[in-house]
Formats: structure tokens, sequence, C-alpha cells
């Protein structure tokens, strides 16, 4: 994975030198191209023990960070960190609303800004005028994936260059999208394995966009660590994210080509959906019944039709003439029809303070990225809006839909093709 | 300076505008603002000229340049210069197509222990191998009148010049800072005694 490759860093990189990467690189290789547990596990031991004999676990002051701590995603590439990159434990995704005069230059503006501070702060580095500068690094996999919202074309006066897909996903019967999570201009994606890096790298970017773009939502969003040998579990306890496209099509699935604006190739789209769980209902339901609704089984994650997790689900399978993996189960629906119908999932969860009656506000930052978000997405959600009876207990309060601009050159930045000089 | 110093001189920063005593000289202290400094972990960026530059400023290298936006008045300009080469070197004046008046300026400790700004007399000499850093609360160029807004996310040059008559263009990042608001002492140079403020920049 070309884009996987460490840069270079000319002077003064925080990161120790000679920290070895193999171990986090082949974790995000088996990760994303979907290889077996076992080679996961093997690379996961490593990493543990390398841990474990620095005694960075155990929080000294004096032991050498984890490898999670010191790794850097590279910024620069054909594609933009964050995506095919393996999952960070946390992450803060945010909506900016471009100010009314920002226009075009404006827009130009905060993506230099922002090229400029991604650039430094994936290498462990304060932005230039940091006031918090021992907040950068170690950077921790830091990550920070920009997109841009159908707004930000129209303010900047490109909408005849907005692909049509760039707009609100169609509606869905069972949403209740409320505004304060929905939509935006601008779009920032910001991953990291620690907490404190990511809270400055988000309000570094924050900063920058002063006088150019406001906050329009803000969400939060964690998972397993980085040291986790397991497929992430969303908060009503099933695993999470077990199908995934293989690596080898993301050039087909995931990144743009020439069906879009030259300004979107090696780009991709985002949906992103935060999606309620009425945990306390859910709490009424019995194992077998919550795993009947997922069609997997909750211990394992293995379909009903299966025992590990990895194993293919078979949707004909019958018992009694009935199907094993119900006909509405969420993962019957939410299975490919066509062959391209498959999208890279990159979810959070999120648990957020509880207001009201209910005893959680929890759910599920849905996050993911493919090529054709109208024949890719919108078939699957289409399905599931339909006949899954996960929908119960899950509520879309959240919706917006960015294009995700492709990566920047050295010496470039983000969006150039779309909003450079002239 | 003790600690009592650097709060003092922290909490004399935002009176400066308000109170426009003759007396106050506060530059902001060092605690208040040397965080920004970047030095220790520079990278190379653009703001070094591509031109081959000759004389005092060929041995120069810049990295990190930036300049605090603002829209009018006085702003300051932020960077890392190393001398790589093998005689000293010295900075005599700065200028930039941003501002008609540009000078250096330093951040010197007065009898009472409070930070100012002034003039640097001459300019900064770089010795052979050495690096200098010009930051908030320290060392400074100097924006004395903006012609224009500098908006955030733009670049500007700024053209160091050196004893020797050699130049050196180096393009800076405009960047949003809350910092940097040492109030400016008209008037007083390396060795004077300030007995004015003047409005902070930025």
């Amino acid at each position: 994975m070309a884009d996987q490759t460490p840069t270079t860093v000319p002077t003064g990189s925080s990161e120790p030198a000679g920290t070895p990467r193999r171990s986090v690189l082949g974790l995000g290789a088996a990760l994303l191209g979907g290889a077996g547990v076992g080679v996961l596990a093997t690379q996961l031991s490593g990493l543990g023990s390398d841990a474990n004999t620095t005694g960075a676990l155990a929080g000294s002051a004096t032991g050498t960070d984890p490898e999670w701590a010191t790794h850097r995603e590279p910024f620069f590439g054909t594609h933009q960190s964050g995506i095919a990159t393996a999952p960070q434990a946390h992450a803060v995704f945010l909506a900016l609303t471009l100010a009314p005069d920002a226009g075009r230059d404006g827009l130009r503006r905060l993506m230099r800004l922002w090229t400029s501070d991604a650039s430094r702060l994936q290498r462990g580095i304060p932005t230039l005028a940091d006031p918090q500068p021992d907040l950068a690094g170690p950077p921790g996999r830091l990550t920070v994936t920009v997109g841009l919202g159908r707004g930000a074309l129209d303010k900047a006066g490109l909408a005849d260059r907005a692909p049509a897909w760039l707009a609100p996903l169609p509606p869905f019967k069972v949403d209740r999208l409320e505004d304060r999570w929905s939509g935006g201009d601008v779009f920032l994606q910001v991953c990291g394995e620690d907490p404190i890096v990511l809270a400055h790298a988000v309000r570094s970017l924050i900063v920058s966009a002063k006088g150019i773009a406001t906050i329009h939502w803000q969400q939060r969003g964690f998972r397993r660590p980085a040291t986790s040998v397991s497929t992430m579990r969303n908060l009503m306890g099933q695993v999470d994210g077990t199908v995934q496209p293989a690596e080898t099509d993301y050039d087909s699935l995931v990144w743009i080509g020439d069906e879009a604006p030259d300004w979107l190739r090696g780009g991709t789209s985002v949906v992103v959906r935060r999606i309620r769980m009425t945990m306390d209902t859910w709490d009424e339901l019995d194992p077998e019944a919550k795993e009947q609704v997922i069609g997997r089984r909750l211990t394992t994650g293995a379909p009903l039709t299966g025992t590990k997790e990895l194993d293919k689900a078979d949707l004909d399978a019958t018992k009694a003439g009935l199907h094993v993996i119900p006909d509405f189960a969420h993962i019957r629906h939410a299975a490919p029809v066509a062959a391209k119908e498959k999208i890279l999932r990159r979810p959070y969860n999120y648990d957020e303070p509880v207001t009201g009656a209910a005893n959680a506000d929890s759910g599920l930052l849905f996050v993911c990225f493919q090529r054709d978000v109208v024949g890719q997405f919108v078939p699957i959600q289409t399905r599931l809006a339909a006949s899954d009876l996960l929908n119960v207990w899950t509520i879309p309060i959240g919706s917006a839909v960015f294009a995700v601009l492709p990566g920047a050159t050295e010496g470039g930045y983000l969006g150039q093709a779309l909003l450079g000089e002239g | 300076m003790t600690i009592s110093h650097r709060i003092r001189a922290v909490l004399l920063v935002p009176a400066v505008a308000l109170a426009a005593s003759g007396a106050l000289s506060a530059c902001g202290s060092s605690t208040a603002t040397s965080a920004a400094s970047t030095a220790a972990t520079a990278v190379k960026t653009t703001g070094t000229s591509a031109a081959k530059a000759t004389g005092q400023a060929g041995q120069l290298t810049v990295t990190d340049p930036w300049v605090k936006a603002a829209d009018t008045g006085m702003t300051g300009a932020f960077m890392v210069v190393k001398n790589s080469g093998t005689t000293d070197l010295q900075i005599v004046s700065a200028s930039s197509p941003a501002s008609s008046m540009m000078q250096l300026h330093e951040t010197v400790m007065d009898a009472g222990g409070a930070m100012k700004m002034q003039e640097k007399s001459g300019g900064f000499s770089i010795k052979a191998g050495a690096t200098h850093e010009f930051k908030p609360g320290g060392d400074h160029i100097m924006f004395m009148g903006l012609g224009s807004p500098l908006k955030s996310g733009t670049t500007t040059v700024i053209t160091l010049k050196f004893a020797d008559g050699s130049t050196l263009p180096v393009t800076a990042e405009v960047r949003t800072f809350s910092g940097a608001k040492e109030t400016y002492v008209p008037g007083a140079t390396t060795g004077s005694n300030p007995m004015a403020t003047m409005t902070s920049h930025g």
C-alpha cells in the first residue's frame, strides 16, 4: 500500500529515530485487507510485548512510548489518510459552515491552512503559531481528513463543478433527522490513538478556521484501542464492521475515478449518519432474539449459519422451512445485491451524557466511504430502511454527505485542483 | 525571572490596551508566549527562497516563517533562522510589500523586571553555526503599518537584508494567533529608556 509508507521528515521530527513501524503497518494491512485473524493476532502479539517490556502500559514517565503512540500516518499522497487507515481509537467529526463572505478565496485559504496544520500535526509537529506546541506529539497515528459539502461549492461559486450526488441523501422512512447533526459545508474527520493529541489537533484546526468558517456540528466517537485484537463492538454489543471490501478492490469501490470532475479523482465520498440506539428497549430482548435481529452471534460475531466471525453468511440456509438468518435480519439486507454494493465502513461509537428520562444517549456514528454514494450506499440503506428489524432500536438522527478531496502533494494543498488561483 | 514576575507580566498584557498608561511597557513575558516556539520541532518549509542567495543571505536557513494575521496597523513576524556558514552574519533590516515600514525588534527586561519591546539597534548578529529564534514574546520582525489586511491562509514576502547588502526573500504564512500582544514602545532603541507606550499590534 504505497500511501501507507511513512514519509521522511527532513528535520526535527519528534519521532524517535529508528522506531520500528512494521507491526502497526501490518495491523493496518491485515485489517484493511480482510486478512485472517491469525495474521492479525501475530502482528499484535508483537506490539503487545513491545509495550509491556517498555513499561509504557504502566504509565511510566521514563519508559519508551509504545509504537502506536509514535507512529505517523503519512499526510501527503494520492489519497487522504483516515480512510484506508486502520481505524484509530478516537475520532472527532466536524461540519463547518462557511462564512457568508468567505467565498472561493476564503475556502482556498482554509484549505491552505488545514493542509499546513495537518501535514505538521500528523508528524507530531506543532502548527505554526501553536499556543500549546507540547501537545502536538507524539502523533499517535493522528489523521486529518477533509471533505466538502454541496454548500461549500455553492458558496464558492463552484456549483457547476459539483457532482450530482453531492447532496443530502434521499429521505428514508426511518429517518428522524435533526439539523444539529445534519449537513454542513466543510467536513473534518480527525482520528487518533491519543485523545489529548487529538483534542489539540481539533482545536488547532478550529482556530485556523477562525473568520472563515464556524462549527455547525461536532461529534465524538470511540472504538477499541489500537492494541485490541478483535473487531470493534458497537454499544448494542454487536461485533460491528466484519465485512469490508478487500483492499485490492479499493480502486473500484472506494476511490473516485474518471467518472467524476477532475478535482475529485483520487478522492471519495463519505456518508456520516448519527444513529441513536434505544438502549432501554434493546435491553429487554433475550440474547437469542438479539442474535436473530442482527443475524450474527453476539459472543463471536459469527453468522447464524457459521461458527467463526469471518465465516461467510449463508443467506439461503433453512431450518424447519425457515431461513436460519431470518428474513428481517440486519445482515440479510445489508448484504450486496449488486456486486458493487460494498462500502468501506469506519464507524465509531458515541456515548453522551444522559438527558431526560432515557438511561442512555448512545449510538453509532456510522461513517462509510465509497466511490459512488448513489450506486453503493443508497441501495443498501433503502433495503435496510424497508425491512431491517434493527430499525426498531436504531434511529437515524443525523445525516450528511461530503466529497472527500484527493490527497495533497507536498508543496500543494488540499482542493488545489478545485480552488487553484485564477 | 521569578514566578511572580511572570504572572505580573502576563496580567499586564491585556491591561495595556485599557490603561493607556505611559509607564507600562510590558511586552509579554516569556511565560506567556514562549510556548509558541517551534524551534525544537522545526520542519523545513516552503518559506525559504528558491532562488540561490549569495553572500550572507546565502548562509541563512529559514524555518517556519509566519506572520500574525491583522487587518490594520502593526503586526509581528516570526521564524527560526540558522547561520549555516562559517562566518558571522548580520541581519540589518527587513522589508515587505505588506508594510511601508518594518523594524527589527528585541524584547528585553527592564530594571523593574518587566519585558519591553524596542527596535534592535544595528539588527541581529548571528554567529557562524548559530540558530536564532524570532518568536512571540521575544525577538521579532515588526510590520509597522499594514497597507492592506494580512488574512490568515495567505502568504506574504519578507525580504531580509544583510550587512553585506545581500538580501533573502522569505515567504511567510499568515496565521491567526491570539498572543503576541506586546506593547510597542516608540522611540526606544537598544540601551534607551522607554517612556511611553503605543497600541498593541495585532
